[in-house]
């Protein structure tokens, strides 16, 4: 069974402008249900590192999760919840695009795919 | 060749006899039409959205189908099937592993949402299709687009895939990075790329005879 860890990895390319307050929303309103999910928050990294009205900004988010088991465990609550689904589209308004990706660490990659 | 599939929902209340005496019933049925192959089986432990009763019939063509499936349907309809999905489809060619032993059919009927662009059916059609080069328990595989649906989805594909054995599929497929890492993004309400927005219907059953050729 794999247990290793994986991350799930927001990257969200905003408009100029609206890093500060994407990020401010994320941690109010998204953090709180992340973890209640049973995600790790990581890290929040904003590049380039500076709040400017005319820059656009990329916000890389990453969550950990304790194994596959756990991590359908976390999406599956999260299709449950039609608010989820209704909060990113409210982001539309800060966002040009954004990405989710799922990621492990690189030792882990062969006992991830010995499922 | 054109394929049908039933995936019967009983009535929670149906007795364990009802249920065996409403499989013979099928059973009999089944035999009955001109299929070139045909099987008639309770799902597994596992299902989500899978129903109780699997049918499968290969008919050899449209129009043959189209005759009978009518009558076959007629006999589904018993008091105890609350109600019954399926789906119609020309079966796209299939790819095997022939050496390896094949015990579980499963079906995976999804929706796409209607209007999603050509592109991304495209690219969700062939991320479905990569997963049997990772997962080596999947020994038949076969992506169809629907041609008619039966039930409360309007389904679009039909994902079948025969499995080494049932552990497999609750093991090696749920497990594998390539279903929650490249496949899953397609069915979650989170990812951009989110396109099956309907309940699927992930059901299986234990074969003994090849349905996927």
């Amino acid at each position: 069974m794999a247990d290793e860890k994986i991350f799930v990895v927001d990257r969200v390319v905003t408009k100029p402008g609206c890093a500060r307050t994407f990020v401010d929303r994320y941690v109010a309103e998204y953090v709180p249900g992340g973890r209640g999910r049973g995600m790790t928050l990581d890290r929040i990294l904003v590049s380039p590192p500076l709040w400017s009205d005319d820059e656009a900004n990329i916000v890389t988010i990453t969550w950990s999760v304790d194994g596959v088991t756990s991590w359908w465990n976390m999406t599956r609550q999260g299709r449950r919840d039609p608010e989820l689904g209704r909060w990113w589209s409210d982001m539309n308004e800060y966002i040009t695009e954004r990405s989710r990706t799922m990621a492990a660490q690189a030792a882990d990659i062969e006992g991830l795919a010995d499922a | 060749m054109h394929n049908v599939i039933r995936v019967v929902h009983f009535d929670e209340s149906a007795s364990t006899s009802e249920r065996a005496a409403y499989i013979d019933t099928v059973r009999i049925a089944a035999k009955e039409l001109d299929t070139v192959g045909h099987f008639v089986a309770p799902t597994l432990p596992g299902v989500i959205n899978g129903g109780d009763v699997l049918v499968h019939l290969r008919f050899p063509s449209a129009e043959t189908a189209a005759r009978d499936i009518g009558r076959f349907d007629a006999t589904l309809r018993a008091p105890i099937a609350a109600y019954v999905d399926g789906v119609g489809y020309p079966a796209s060619p299939a790819r095997t592993r022939p050496d390896e032993p094949r015990t579980v059919y499963r079906v995976l009927l999804v929706r796409v949402n209607p209007g999603s662009p050509t592109e991304a059916v495209e690219e969700f059609e062939g991320d479905l299709l990569k997963m049997p080069g990772y997962i080596p328990s999947i020994v038949a595989w076969r992506l169809s687009r629907v041609a008619d649906s039966v039930g409360r989805t309007e389904w679009t594909h039909v994902w079948e895939q025969e499995f080494t054995d049932h552990d497999a599929l609750m093991g090696q497929y749920l497990n594998h990075p390539v279903h929650w890492s490249i496949v899953d993004r397609w069915f979650d309400p989170e990812c951009p790329e989110f396109v099956v927005r309907d309940r699927v219907c992930h059901t299986f059953c234990a074969v003994d005879d090849i349905a996927i050729e």
